[in-house]
């Protein structure tokens, strides 16, 4: 039952991906399947479970109290009846039960829930506050006494017993969903459109919350089902009607435990807990579908952690740290490199050992001291990149090929590819920190600011005392613009701009060498994304650290990297210093993108924009992955997928780009 | 703390609706059960009995207003009349001398198995994809079996084939109630089989539960963050992972109590244990409609202060409750 | 682009106002928290013309859409569609005005019933509005629709479901179910701000090109003022429930009188712009429980005077139906000398003299 309550916390996250398909999948899980099966195997008993009854149940014989035989399966009672027979009669009443008083409670969860959540006002805190009592109130004892006050009290009474206080539970958990839905932007277009408030409820939310209303169902069968055995054990139902609980009345009323009886009780109560678990199993798959990381938990797991302990090892242990030579201006023509990602690959594993590469034979450098900006639009890898470069890609996504190597400030090599756990728990923040995109999802609610600072500098300067600590987590906001005396905020307390530097202050704590930071202003308003950014420029400049900084907007980009990255379907399309890249962009993907920007200073110029719709990585097309939308693109390009070529530019540096235009084997007679 | 507040004022408005409904039941039930009752004890009641008996079922002169208001003095004055099952002691006597064995029982028994089952949930949940995942099937099992008959094969096995503990009762016959070694050891001794049938049937809930919000939980950003600064594994399953899968689990306590508390009545017939349950079944069983009213109130009301003490918990490890 | 004074609006929100009751207030006090998230606007909409209505996250502009969409009632104003004030909040009146405004919603993944197809769902939408015609030539309709938003063939779509789509195809159905009503008005709440910037200007082009050919008022809402001046013949730019700057796009882009106008585009990320001096700026948006005395903008703006605390500004006229909600564009001496500290290049008519709205 305890499972169940989590729906409520993940009801709002069925997401509006939940396809047909999806259940079927859910089916196909052999836990579920084993449920499934099990369930119709109770249903079908209950049904036609009488006819296929040897004896009559309640008839007496001489054979009383005989251990299980061919001729009665389950042995019999006090009385000679046959334990067998009463098992499949009792089938029929205990499902009747469970399945009655599910529809009864459903139904009244269903009334209450949907016209709590959509009504909303008055009428929603009348409702759930009965609903609140009804959940809280013990529902056993108040059956109890009810079922006392319906003296032999026949299936309907029970039934009725038990929806009485078995349906609150599906009423909360509806009314919530019904809210999440009522605000979400379907219902509201809906709404917009001029649709009535009954087609709206019977629509889009109701369908919806299908699954839901299944798992709340399926719950009250188990609930009622263990209810009545335990109402029937206790003599509260009528006992003379056959059900699983009334035939562990008859063994506990005659001591059937003392005389060794043990096939009177053994079969009822393992009947229950079979019903139980096979309906418990369906409602399980039921949550997996509703909820998807669930479904995602164990996949490719065991393959990820098996690719890591297969590397080799090469680097020292726990090296003494380096104190950074000062702050050098990053110059473009450096060469003082301090990371190198070659021929990296990264898989998505699929559920049935399919894979599809996220992040394809990508190979940059950063140097020190540089800005590097990796563009792309969803789907395009960055940011599948960005946590393998730190190493924080979860199962199902893998590292399949490539290498990365970092450079110590001593002039050390390291395969960040090659640490184990502990290693690369002293390279990530000591050496290379990351910032998240969502500042809101990537603080601890329950933890204060400061704690999140002061512990990654405790786990890495364990020597370091209490107060010299404290000092340096106020040093570190104070960097970042918070007011000292928000040390103690929780994240709530903060304002989105507030959040993201405090992030950034998480990622200075150790003073890395890189910090990586993957939209790290996406989420928030422009002249608070202008406030962020231009911190983090200055605290570059007064640091002396490298950047990766990952973002959709390439205007954005442009004017804070010293060299851009453009990715497209996983791959690297094109890298450029930023601004030859702005001036003179060179693969066609890339001039679309700037052309689809509009600007604010200077005249208005003409937008192109680009035909088409990012590629789906699932199914990628052939040769290069932009020829579909490219207005340059000739048959060769269906074919081949072009390398980067390496291109002169106007300033005397060079810029590479992956389109066969460059490629004067190919391109035949392309304008460039 | 206004949110507390704000708890507490609906646990009196549900005691009250505890209270109020113990008052209703009698007087909406169909049939004349007052009559049916009287006759059961074939004139062997006082006539003063009898028309507590009458009034009990709203069967009296006064008002049902005045009735009412009757009602709640004895509720607070803790007079709920005679028992009939335990005739003539009064309710309060029988409920004063069982209710510490089941306070006893079931306190501990909720909290070694929230403790037991939300660890292993963490574990379960923190070790995703391992052969852990095993358990869920299991517990499933477990936890879908019927507390009492969890309980018969528990005599069965420890009880009557191997002879380690006592068949039932709660005490050894010639142990005197008391705050004395031998009685309470011989209660501990007792206790055993009971609690380990409760905690064994309760715990694979929350370990569920926990399990599956601990995978949700370890997708969360601030977790992989946490990961990424390098922190050491214990800090980031606990406070990091933990804390906040647990959250869910401590507002669902309501239910999730209200559920063992019924269970564990159950089991405590099976083993005759001296507790409320044993009480509760032997006046269902006897129709013995006050005891019984009684027995509803002081769950209730036990059951609203173990949720009132679950809300402290839950504004303690989440401050986002601790404003208004 | 700009649009000229002949041409009636169809549609006018007239000192629109909506407070909503603030959450998290006791049950116990009678005085209720509100907030501020519309106050005293006023807007107008015309045929064949896009008006962009930019601001920031919270600053009221998605509820003033919603207002115009009649989704909410009004805390104060009135509508007025054609001139005439209307009140249609729900059932039938709701519905008549429905069809002739339409509302386009920003996230199209999250605009579409995940269970219901696309056929579906559009034809829902046309039996609504066109309830007369017979199901084969409603049918039609929806073929007819997907086609006036480039999703051809039709067949290819009607069957597929919303989580098969990618998301400039969903916001083209989604604009496929606004023509549904044939409206006069669409409001369009951050059409493309969840999409992909490659094909944000492929829906930017389509609710232009309907806007012109079928002589429509299109309200774009929009956080991206940049976007505004390609796209939106008059922008209007709300801070803190407040419209505090209005006029043709190219002025208001170009010659920005507000403060937070200004703020806004030296904020926007642009690199054509080059490296020009930035306005630094510390603060962010004020509480819209507890708005501050005065101008909204005051405890932000780096040209605040004494009246700018305690006096809300009224409308300037700057000429070229480009107006604020300035103190700066007083004319008195104190607000002239302030002015020439600011970013602000008039245009040729100089600022004339102020004017009470």
């Amino acid at each position: 039952m305890v499972a169940a309550i989590n729906m409520e916390a993940q009801a709002s996250e069925a997401g509006p991906r939940a396809s047909r398909r999806a259940w079927l999948r859910a089916l196909g899980r052999p836990l579920t399947a084993t449920g499934v099966i099990i369930t119709i195997f109770f249903a079908v008993v209950a049904i036609i479970g009488p006819w296929l009854a040897p004896y009559d149940p309640s008839a007496v014989s001489d054979a009383a109290t005989a251990a299980p035989s061919a001729a009665h399966w389950l042995g019999t009672t006090q009385n000679g009846q046959d334990i067998f027979s009463q098992m499949l009669y009792g089938a029929r009443v205990s499902m009747f039960v469970g399945v009655g008083a599910a529809v009864v409670s459903t139904f009244l969860s269903v009334l209450v829930g949907l016209l709590a959540g959509y009504l909303g006002g008055a009428a929603d805190e009348l409702l759930s506050l009965v609903a609140n009592v009804f959940l809280v109130l013990p529902a056993l004892p108040l059956t109890i006494i009810l079922a006392a006050y319906l003296p032999n009290s026949g299936s309907l009474g029970i039934i009725f017993v038990i929806s009485i206080t078995g349906w609150a539970w599906g009423a909360r958990v509806l009314r919530a969903q019904t809210l999440s839905l009522r605000r979400r932007d379907f219902v509201e277009a809906a709404r917009a459109t001029g649709d009535r408030t009954s087609l709206i409820i019977l629509r889009d939310i109701l369908p919806n919350q299908i699954a839901i209303i299944a798992a709340s169902f399926l719950g009250t069968v188990t609930g009622a089902i263990l209810t009545q055995a335990g109402l029937a054990f206790l003599g509260l139902t009528d006992v003379t009607q056959w059900s699983w609980g009334t035939i562990l009345y008859w063994a506990q009323v005659s001591s059937a435990l003392l005389t060794g009886a043990w096939w009177w009780f053994v079969p009822a109560g393992l009947a229950i807990a079979l019903l139980g678990t096979g309906l418990s199993l369906v409602n399980f798959g039921i949550d997996e579908f509703i909820n998807p990381r669930l479904r995602q938990a164990g996949i490719g797991t065991r393959k990820a952690a098996r690719g890591i302990t297969k590397r080799r090892r090469a680097t020292r242990r726990r090296p003494p740290r380096v104190s950074r030579p000062a702050a050098v201006p990053f110059t473009p023509d450096s060469t003082d490199v301090i990371l190198e990602v070659q021929n990296l690959k990264v898989d998505y594993l699929g559920e049935y050992g399919s894979s599809t590469p996220a992040v394809n034979d990508v190979t940059f450098t950063l140097r020190r001291g540089e800005v590097l900006g990796i563009a792309g639009e969803s789907g395009s890898g960055k940011s599948t990149l960005a946590y393998a470069i730190t190493r924080l890609h979860k199962p199902p996504a893998t590292i399949s090929a490539g290498q990365i190597l970092y450079t110590r400030p001593d002039g050390a090599k390291v395969d960040v590819l090659g640490l184990n756990e502990q290693e690369l728990r002293d390279f990530r923040w000591e050496e290379l920190s990351i910032v998240f995109q969502s500042a809101m999802n990537a603080l601890n609610p329950v933890l204060r600011i400061g704690e999140q600072i002061a512990d990654a500098i405790k786990a890495h300067r364990p020597q370091m005392t209490e107060v010299d600590r404290a000092k340096r987590v106020i040093e570190l906001l104070q960097l970042v613009g918070i007011q000292p005396d928000r040390v103690r905020a929780y994240p709530h307390e903060l304002s989105g701009g507030m959040r993201q530097r405090a992030m950034i202050a998480i990622g200075l704590a150790l003073d890395p060498e890189i910090i990586v930071m993957d939209e790290p202003t996406t989420a928030l308003d422009v002249v608070i994304q202008r406030q962020i950014v231009e911190k983090i420029m200055e605290l570059k400049d007064k640091l002396g650290f490298s950047v990766i900084f990952i973002t959709h907007d390439l205007s954005l980009l442009i004017e804070l990297s010293d060299t851009i990255v453009v990715m497209y379907g996983g791959r690297i399309v094109e890298r450029a210093a930023a601004q030859d890249f702005y001036r003179d962009p060179r693969h066609p993907y890339s001039r679309g993108l700037l052309a689809s920007f509009p600007t604010l200073s200077g005249p208005r110029r003409e937008l192109t924009g680009i035909p088409g719709s990012p590629p789906n990585l699932r199914n990628p097309p052939p040769g290069c992955a932009f020829h579909p939308r490219c207005p340059l693109a000739f048959a060769a390009c269906s074919e081949v997928v072009p390398p980067l070529y390496q291109l002169e530019t106007a300033t005397g540096r060079t810029t590479d780009a992956a389109c066969l235009i460059y490629d004067t084997s190919v391109s035949e007679g392309t304008s460039r | 703390m206004k949110s507390l507040l704000r708890r507490a004022f609906f646990y009196l408005v549900t005691a009250w609706a505890a209270i109020s409904l113990n008052f209703l039941i009698p007087r909406i039930m169909p049939g004349d059960p007052a009559e049916h009752l009287i006759n059961q004890f074939h004139g062997r009641l006082s006539p003063s009995a009898v028309t507590a008996m009458r009034a009990l079922f709203g069967q009296s002169d006064k008002s049902l207003w005045q009735q009412y208001l009757d009602y709640w003095h004895n509720v607070f004055t803790g007079d709920f009349g005679l028992s009939y099952a335990y005739y003539p002691a009064t309710v309060s006597e029988v409920l004063r001398t069982s209710m510490w064995w089941t306070l006893v029982l079931i306190t501990l028994c909720t909290v070694i198995a929230f403790v037991l089952g939300t660890g292993l949930g963490v574990l379960a949940g923190w070790k995703r994809g391992t052969w852990l995942d095993s358990l869920v099937p299991v517990t499933t099992f477990v936890s879908s079996i019927p507390y009492f008959w969890f309980a018969i094969i528990v005599v069965l096995l420890f009880a009557m084939t191997l002879k380690w503990f006592p068949i039932s009762g709660g005490y050894s016959w010639d142990a005197t109630i008391g705050l004395n070694w031998p009685f309470i050891s011989s209660a501990l001794y007792y206790a055993v089989l009971p609690a380990f049938t409760i905690i064994a049937a309760s715990v694979g809930g929350w370990l569920i539960g926990m399990r599956n919000m601990m995978v949700t939980t370890l997708s969360e950003d601030y977790v992989r963050l946490a990961e990424a600064k390098g922190l050491p594994p214990r800090r980031v399953v606990f406070t990091y992972a933990a804390r906040n899968a647990m959250l869910p689990s401590l507002s669902g306590f309501a239910m999730s109590l209200g559920f063992v508390v019924g269970g564990s009545i159950v089991t405590e017939v099976v083993f005759n244990y001296p507790g409320i349950g044993t009480v509760l079944f032997k006046a269902a069983q006897a129709a013995d409609y006050p005891l019984m009213s009684a027995i509803f109130l002081f769950i209730t009301v036990m059951v609203l202060i173990a949720n009132l003490l679950a809300d402290v918990a839950y504004t303690f490890l989440d401050p986002r409750t601790r404003e208004a | 682009m700009t649009v000229p004074d002949s041409v009636e609006p169809v549609l006018e929100g007239v000192d629109l106002t909506k407070h909503f009751a603030a959450r998290g207030g006791s049950p116990f006090r009678r005085h209720k928290r509100v907030v501020h998230a519309v106050d005293g606007v006023s807007l107008k909409l015309y045929p064949g013309y896009i008006t962009a209505l930019v601001g920031e996250s919270g600053s009221g502009k998605s509820t003033l859409a919603r207002l115009l969409a009649q989704l909410y009632p009004v805390t104060g104003g009135e509508i007025r569609y054609r001139g005439q004030a209307v009140k249609a909040t729900r059932g039938k009146a709701f519905r008549a005005y429905a069809s002739k405004v339409q509302l386009i919603l920003q996230d199209p993944f999250g605009s579409f019933n995940p269970v219901a197809s696309i056929l579906r769902t559009l034809q829902r939408a046309v039996r609504i509005h066109h309830a007369d015609r017979s199901r084969a030539h409603q049918r039609a309709t929806v073929d007819d629709l997907l086609r006036q938003v480039s999703l051809v063939p039709p067949e290819q779509f009607t069957e597929k479901f919303p989580h098969e789509l990618s998301g400039g195809q969903l916001q083209r159905v989604s604009i496929a179910r606004a023509l549904a009503a044939s409206p006069d008005v669409f409001l369009a709440d951050e059409p493309v701000s969840s999409l992909d910037v490659s094909i944000r200007l492929g829906i930017l082009n389509l609710l232009k090109k309907l806007t012109e050919e079928r002589d429509v008022a299109l309200l774009y809402v929009t956080h991206d003022i940049a976007s505004a001046r390609y796209f939106a013949a008059e922008t209007a730019v709300m801070y803190a429930g407040e419209l505090i700057e209005q006029g043709p796009s190219e002025e208001v882009t170009q010659h920005a009188a507000h403060p937070y106008t200004q703020l806004l585009i030296a904020s926007a990320p642009d690199p054509s712009r080059g490296e020009s001096a930035r306005v630094k700026d510390i603060g962010q948006p004020p509480s819209l429980i507890n708005p501050p005395a005065g101008c909204r903008f005051h405890p932000r703006c780096p040209y605040a005077m004494q009246r700018c605390q305690t006096e809300a500004p009224p409308r300037f006229d700057l000429g070229d139906s480009h107006t604020t909600r300035c103190w700066l564009y007083a004319d008195d001496e104190e607000a002239e000398t302030r002015r020439s500290q600011t970013s602000f290049t008039p245009q040729p008519p100089e600022p004339q003299t102020k004017e009470q709205s």
